[in-house]
């Protein structure tokens, strides 16, 4: 699972829950694989992601160094940046771990890099 | 070129790509590079409502002479100019540039080689076993009719359970939830004032029964009733229909026969034999409707329609020769099951089963379908796509100027997207788990014909709306009951290695559970639909089958499943190799 898939994500599904955004993380395996930056469509994506979540969540993988706090003003120029950021939503990869919901802690896990968000039938 | 105007540039171009593609698809009408004498509006037509009137009105401002042609069903038209220099001015004013009034869009037009479609001659024919008296009774008798009744009341006959029509009973209550009649609770008598209608159903040849059951309907603009035949067990042959208030057009459909019926106001239909036991009627939930004019078609605004439907309820069985429609001979229409049990159907005859064959599925199923990839083509660079119900991923293959997601229940197939490389989550497409107003396009192909009931295939469109963006697109593509359109074979037909000689008679399958007993028919793979619900064989390589649930949708019932979504607009409805399929717009 990628970062920026990890931005979309809610566990609003579940009964009782009002937002369930974001998803804590919890990792157990990570992968860190390369991908292809195609900069028109990294500009156009940076408008439509929770930048927020986006590096809260690089903080629990350990990687606050590596993505500034808060998104630069000169985004759609600042080369450093725009690579960072390719990295943060596109090369790293969840293997092995769970997400959490933010108000019931009920987890979903992670495995082989797919998040199990299928419900019981008592929590819908 | 400011991006101002690139922006315009590319949207307009954007729509032209997609019309191109669907006039080619539809009527065999190619597009021109070069000006030519005739246009197509791309984005407004008929089924958007617009009325010739207004068009015509419109464009006589600009140029003076021309001919507006109407494709019924269809959100185009085009304009037959005198000469390319006429159509050339007219392109250069009117295209992405001036908006039509009281219709607040822009027109985005396109040059076409030609225009071959030529407007039918739709005669107002009706199904076999009917009958339309017109002026049947008088306007006086009419408003009479209509005063009568106090839709305010609170009187317990007043079904509040329906949200796209009011609906009131006299005699006997019809429950909407099983379409049967409780003979032991009579409901308020069928009022003295109306005693002048049996007198007249008398004097026309109808005086066989006492009517003893009256459904009174009330519509208003936008709303219809979903197609069905009146349940055979219940109620006798004929079944009789006043139509009051504002003229309405109702759809018949027997097989791959259809026939649109004009419903004059004060007019009596009667449906009788063929039309009454195997021909289903419904109306489409609209606010125009398109009828034929004297220089071709245009579309009638609707008003409110109050009809009174007489009918009488049946002591014995059913004796008719329609076995297919008739309940008294065959269960095979899953009529009501509550969601606990539709639930568990799903898991032994979808979920379990996608387990089963996901490898299987996965070698057989790597091809893209045209169509589909077209749409895709078509969207912008930096967009957010979701595939609900991705199977083995294929659509999440390409476009790297794209985003793509996908969600399976199956972990079967959602493990050989992640051994491809795509994004995948393990979700039900009932409880999608993504942020709302979030996505720019959702597929949806090939899923919502699992859900066993109307219920959850509305829950599943609802959740599709709900996670896209406003503005974002979706495609919806379910299996059509229709196999055989136009007297073309769909593909899966035509692979039919079998004559029909060989063919078995069809299989049942007995679902039991605690609660409910239920018989569901096994489909004969290769051969046309006869039921809606039933079971499909998937036959492994090594000869074995296992069954999969299927509804298999009419022409017209997914629009009619959108319909109850305001948010969202149907932008174009095809037909596309045995399937129905929707381009739905997030408003």
């Amino acid at each position: 699972m990628k970062l920026l898939t990890h931005n979309m994500l809610t566990s609003k599904c579940l009964k009782g829950v009002l937002v369930g955004y974001p998803l804590k993380i919890e990792v157990q395996d990570l992968r860190i694989c390369e991908v292809n930056c195609n900069l028109d469509f990294l500009i156009r994506v940076i408008p439509r992601i929770d930048y927020p979540v986006l590096y809260t969540a690089m903080e629990t993988l350990g990687y606050a160094n590596d993505l500034p706090s808060e998104k630069p003003e000169d985004y759609q120029t600042n080369e450093e940046f725009l690579k960072k950021l390719h990295h943060a939503l596109f090369e790293i990869e969840i293997i092995n771990g769970n997400l959490l919901c933010p108000e019931t802690g009920r987890k979903f896990p992670i495995n082989d890099g797919i998040p199990n968000m299928l419900l019981n039938e008592d929590e819908t | 070129m400011d991006t101002k105007t690139t922006k315009f540039i590319k949207k307009c171009q954007r729509k032209q790509k997609r019309a191109q593609h669907r006039l080619v698809r539809d009527l065999n009408i190619e597009y021109s590079k070069e000006p030519t004498q005739y246009l197509a509006i791309c984005n407004a037509g008929l089924v958007t409502g617009l009325q010739r009137e207004v068009l015509e009105q419109f464009i006589e401002k600009i140029i003076p002479n021309f001919h507006v042609i109407m494709p019924p069903g269809k959100s185009y038209c085009f304009i037959d100019f005198l000469s390319v220099d006429c159509s050339k001015e007219f392109y250069d004013k009117v295209h992405g540039n001036l908006k039509i009034p009281k219709y607040n869009i822009h027109f985005y037009l396109l040059y076409i080689k030609g225009v071959n479609y030529l407007e039918d001659k739709i005669e107002n024919i009706l199904p076999p076993g009917s009958k339309l008296w017109i002026d049947f009774i008088t306007p006086e008798q009419e408003s009479m009719l209509i005063e009568s009744i106090d839709w305010e009341e609170q009187d317990g006959n007043t079904d509040s359970e329906l949200k796209h029509r009011t609906v009131k009973h006299f005699g006997y209550k019809f429950q909407y939830d099983n379409n049967l009649v409780d003979i032991n609770y009579p409901t308020i008598p069928i009022p003295k004032k109306y005693e002048f209608l049996q007198k007249l159903f008398e004097q026309h040849g109808y005086g066989y029964f006492v009517y003893d059951q009256i459904t009174v309907n009330k519509y208003l603009p936008g709303q219809g009733i979903p197609s069905h035949i009146d349940t055979h067990s219940v109620f006798e042959d004929p079944i009789l229909s006043l139509s009051l208030g504002s003229p309405y057009i109702m759809d018949f459909k027997y097989g791959d026969k259809k026939i649109e019926l004009d419903l004059p106001v004060r007019s009596l239909l009667v449906l009788s034999g063929e039309a009454r036991y195997a021909w289903s009627h419904g109306i489409c939930p609209r606010h125009n409707d398109t009828i034929k004019t004297s220089n071709g078609f245009s579309t009638r605004p609707r008003g409110t329609r109050i009809s009174f439907t007489f009918r009488k309820i049946r002591k014995d069985n059913c004796t008719c020769i329609f076995n297919h429609s008739c309940d008294n001979k065959s269960i095979s229409k899953i009529t009501k099951i509550n969601n606990s049990i539709a639930a568990k159907l799903e898991k032994s005859y979808v979920h379990k089963v996608y387990e089963e064959i996901s490898d299987h599925f996965n070698e057989t199923r790597y091809k893209q379908w045209p169509n589909v990839t077209k749409f895709i083509e078509n969207i912008e660079t930096g967009s957010f796509l979701l595939d609900v119900g991705c199977g083995n991923g294929k659509y999440l293959f390409g476009h790297s100027n794209i985003f793509k997601i996908g969600c399976d229940y199956s972990r079967g197939l959602a493990q050989i997207c992640q051994n491809r490389g795509f994004q995948i989550v393990l979700a039900d497409s009932l409880k999608l788990p993504y942020k709302s107003n979030l996505l720019d396009v959702v597929l949806c192909i090939a899923v919502i014909h699992h859900f066993t009931t109307s219920e959850r295939r509305k829950q599943a469109i609802s959740e599709i709306v709900r996670v896209l963006r406003l503005g974002g697109h979706a495609l919806i593509y379910v299996w059509a009951k229709e196999q055989n359109k136009n007297y073309v074979k769909s593909k899966y037909l035509k692979c039919s290695t079998k004559s029909k000689k060989d063919r078995k008679i069809s299989e049942e399958v007995h679902f039991d559970t605690t609660k409910i007993k239920m018989i569901l028919p096994i489909h004969e793979n290769r051969t046309e639909f006869t039921h809606s619900d039933m079971l499909v064989p998937w036959k492994h390589k090594n000869g074995e089958k296992v069954l999969r649930f299927y509804h298999v949708f009419e022409e017209g019932e997914l629009e009619h499943l959108c319909s109850f979504f305001p948010s969202i607009r149907i932008n174009d409805v095809y037909y596309d190799q045995g399937n129905w399929c929707v381009v739905l717009e997030k408003l």
